[in-house]
């Protein structure tokens, strides 16, 4: 419209060699740039200030988060009992992250190999609703499943007339279990983009080569759908250090995370400085993988 | 026959009948809570040992009447809704723009913002939900029901900006070229080129956050406030004082209602399933 603006758009793609186009072209691009990334960025500047706010208050005394400067917070998150929940949330994780990506591995597969856009798209809908579906609901359904009566009792129950076989509700496994459902799209997205770069003619040539199929599995497959499997791996081991629903709604009070003390101690205990330590040790633990993962150079699916 | 090779037979079985097994585990808690739902007992006993639609009876009696422990229901679900309508739109206000730079720009440190985009997904909700308390405390100001929508916009971002990226990588560059070249302002050509052609991947990342905003419950749980008291910890609170089937049953419609949008997302990324990878 602009006269102006109409000149020099041409210019830039037009593709003849004209000597102002070099020139001008980081006087165009430039700006669009940082207005287009100024409301993200805001979003992320706030992302930003609270890991500052929290980092603040950690060093704080007690009562005083905002004058003083202490690092008495830290030397009380050494103390065993915080040191026993930041190793059993980061057990947790490992375990759920381990479990999530065996359970996403054949359902991969599965996606990639079938020829049925319509089973892809009922499997891809399926991993979905436990990512998307409010925790708090699929709580109510877990109670169901793993109480004192609930459904895995009673099928036990059938087989081995022994009431109340398995404690399964307020303990770490049904907590696990819980952390493993809700994230197995994670695992799932990045282990299928992997998967799906494979070309059948390896697996062809390999065959040809006189490999079984489970060599083929364990030389061919597993090696090249390796990036996936870490990408998937430190996606749902990021994620579940936070853990905090799972954790509050089946783990009862027996089973704490980094995540539900932080909320003890910030929101009943009222020691900030304790609950901002704790928080920046779950942030450093979040971020760390985040780093490894970069390092490993496997790219996951959500920074595509 | 020689591309079959693994795609039939004992191993393609085994991997069919793998996955129907792991699906169902994964999906049995939410189809406990839908027949949990139509229960016809007054406790919480599975398999429920007749089934009826009474709780829902139930659950409509307590958004029509007079219940005054229950009037709440109907005013959380609209705080919900809200919530989760505005997080969207802020997420494509900053979303779509960043994504478009992204996409179509070289810069120095692309790759730097694009990962620090993507932080949203492993940043601990509970440390962004407690600092953005401490934040709105300090601050003095009531943020009312916004220190929620900006808390999901900020978790939520990365999800719609994956689905804007992968709609944008699709489109030809040349197409805007051509507008520019033919008169079109920058402004214009996006919204009358590129706005139209990804406007699936759009749609399908406002749902998405849309969804996510609506079940969101550990920032809620930090961010309510009396006046903001959303679904999730309307719900949360009914499990933890009278935790009777009716519960189920407005579970059982979060379900449908989720389930819903999702099916929605599916048919507008089409087939192939390709925006939510």
């Amino acid at each position: 419209m602009n006269k102006r603006m109409w000149s020099s758009s041409k210019m830039v793609s037009s593709g003849l060699p004209n000597p102002v186009v070099p020139a001008q072209r980081p006087k165009i691009k430039r700006r669009p740039v940082a207005w287009l990334l100024l409301p993200a960025g805001l979003l992320i500047g706030t992302l930003f200030v609270c890991t500052l706010t929290v980092v603040r208050i950690s060093l704080g005394p007690r009562y005083a988060e905002w004058d003083g400067w202490s690092l008495s917070a830290y030397a009380e998150a050494a103390d065993p009992y915080f040191l026993s929940i930041v190793l059993n949330t980061v057990w947790l994780a490992v375990a759920s992250a381990i479990l999530a990506v065996l359970i996403s591995f054949p359902i991969a597969l599965f996606m990639v190999r079938t020829a049925s856009n319509f089973a892809r798209r009922v499997v891809l809908i399926g991993i979905m609703l436990p990512m998307v579906i409010s925790l708090l609901v699929q709580s109510f359904g877990w109670v169901a499943i793993l109480g004192p009566d609930g459904l895995f009792n009673q099928i036990a129950f059938a087989i081995t007339a022994e009431p109340r076989t398995f404690t399964l509700l307020f303990n770490s496994t049904g907590v696990l279990l819980g952390l493993v459902q809700t994230t197995i799209p994670l695992a799932v997205l990045p282990i299928i983009s992997s998967l799906g770069g494979i070309p059948v003619d390896l697996e062809e040539a390999a065959s040809v080569l006189g490999a079984k199929r489970l060599q083929t599995y364990r030389h061919v497959i597993l090696p090249l759908a390796a990036p996936g499997i870490i990408a998937g791996t430190i996606l749902v081991f990021g994620f579940n250090t936070g853990a905090f629903v799972v954790p509050l709604l089946l783990g009862g009070s027996r089973v704490s995370t980094i995540a539900v003390i932080i909320r003890d101690q910030m929101g009943t205990l009222f020691n900030w400085p304790l609950g901002a330590a704790l928080s920046v040790i779950l942030i450093v633990i979040a971020l760390s993988m985040q780093a490894a993962n970069r390092l490993i150079g496997a790219r996951s699916q959500f920074e595509r | 026959m020689a591309n079959a090779i693994g795609r039939r037979g004992f191993e393609a079985m085994l991997i069919r009948s793998s996955t129907i097994f792991l699906m169902a585990l994964i999906l049995l808690p939410i189809i406990v809570v839908v027949i949990m739902s139509f229960t016809a007992s007054t406790t919480l006993e599975f398999p429920p040992p007749a089934l009826s639609f009474r709780w829902y009876a139930d659950v409509w009696d307590m958004a029509t009447g007079e219940n005054a422990s229950f009037t709440r229901l109907l005013e959380s679900f609209w705080v919900s809704l809200i919530i989760a309508g505005l997080s969207a739109l802020g997420c494509v206000a900053a979303g779509v723009p960043a994504s478009y730079a992204l996409v179509r720009y070289k810069f120095a440190g692309r790759a730097a913002i694009e990962e620090l985009l993507g932080l949203p997904i492993v940043f601990p909700a509970v440390v962004l939900g407690i600092a953005l308390l401490i934040l709105v405390s300090a601050s003095g100001i009531d943020f009312g029901i916004w220190q929620i929508v900006i808390a999901h916009c900020i978790i939520f971002l990365p999800f719609m900006m994956r689905n804007c990226m992968t709609a944008l990588k699709s489109v030809d560059p040349a197409l805007e070229e051509a507008a520019k070249t033919l008169g079109a302002s920058p402004l214009r050509t996006f919204f009358e080129i590129v706005l139209p052609l990804i406007r699936s991947g759009v749609a399908s990342g406002v749902l998405l956050v849309f969804v996510l905003s609506f079940n969101e419950f550990t920032l809620s749980y930090f961010l309510y406030t009396v006046d903001v008291f959303p679904l999730s910890i309307w719900l949360f609170q009914q499990s933890n004082t009278s935790f009777s089937p009716a519960i189920f049953a407005i579970s059982a419609l979060t379900i449908f209602f989720n389930a819903a949008i999702i099916l929605i997302v599916d048919a507008l990324v089409g087939r192939g399933g390709g925006a939510l990878r």
